[in-house]
């Protein structure tokens, strides 16, 4: 039991890549911005929803513009 | 003890806490905009700010007209700012220039070697050079009330006083 929950633990700790800082260019594009997409969806619900795919929340309001800068 | 393994994997999938990459010297050898190489020796005696910014980012961006006023206002005090992009497209630095025109040393790294040698935790961040080569200070991040310190910082290095006009 133990080992399988390990291996489940390892397996989705995998999963996870990082984007280093200076790597960030791509996230700012224009088609990453949820205003960008022809949509009657509410930017409240389509932050939602990328809360929900990326598994982070927040810092959707400063001045970095999606690069996680500062 | 399932608990515990539970504690120790959540310990090891946690991110670090940022901090300042510790580095001594910072030796560089880049393209400028026009595909000169320039490195860390052509400033030699000199105070030098190595400025690791991207068109992308927004803190960079304000960062710029402080960075020329004091790339301006220290010149003559031997004080030289130079600007690692770390953009992949040389068109979009070139734009940004165009709009964002500077005085000081502009150089690219596309791929990124000398902030993943120095494992930068944020973008921008700036290295403080002293004349000796030796880094005096490193400043992560940039934000308007950063500027006093940074002023500060630059002109102990160049054993000078502040006097810099402000970004408005």
């Amino acid at each position: 039991m133990r080992v399988v929950v390990f291996v489940i633990a390892a397996l989705a700790c995998a999963s996870c890549a990082e984007v280093k800082p200076w790597q960030r260019g791509a996230l700012t594009h224009a088609s990453m911005e949820p205003e960008d997409r022809p949509t009657t969806l509410s930017r409240e619900f389509l932050s939602h929803v990328f809360d929900v795919r990326e598994g982070s929340k927040g810092a959707g309001g400063q001045a970095g513009g999606g690069c996680g800068c500062n | 003890m399932r608990f515990a393994l539970l504690l120790v994997l959540l310990a090891g999938c946690a991110t670090a806490k940022s901090t300042a990459p510790s580095v001594e010297r910072l030796d560089f050898a880049l393209p400028n905009t026009t595909g000169q190489t320039v490195s860390n020796a052509d400033f030699a005696g000199k105070v030098v700010l190595i400025d690791f910014w991207a068109t992308w980012c927004k803190p960079c961006e304000a960062s710029f007209p402080f960075y020329d006023e004091l790339a301006k206002a220290y010149a003559e005090d031997g004080f030289e700012i130079v600007a690692i992009s770390v953009d992949e497209e040389d068109e979009a630095v070139a734009r940004f220039l165009e709009t964002h025109p500077v005085s000081f040393t502009i150089l690219r790294d596309p791929e990124g070697t000398i902030p993943e040698r120095l494992d930068l935790k944020t973008m921008p961040t700036a290295v403080l050079v002293g004349r000796d080569g030796k880094v005096v200070h490193v400043h992560e991040g940039f934000f308007p009330e950063d500027e006093d310190l940074l002023e500060q910082k630059i002109a102990a290095a160049l054993g000078t006083t502040p006097g810099a006009p402000k970004t408005p």
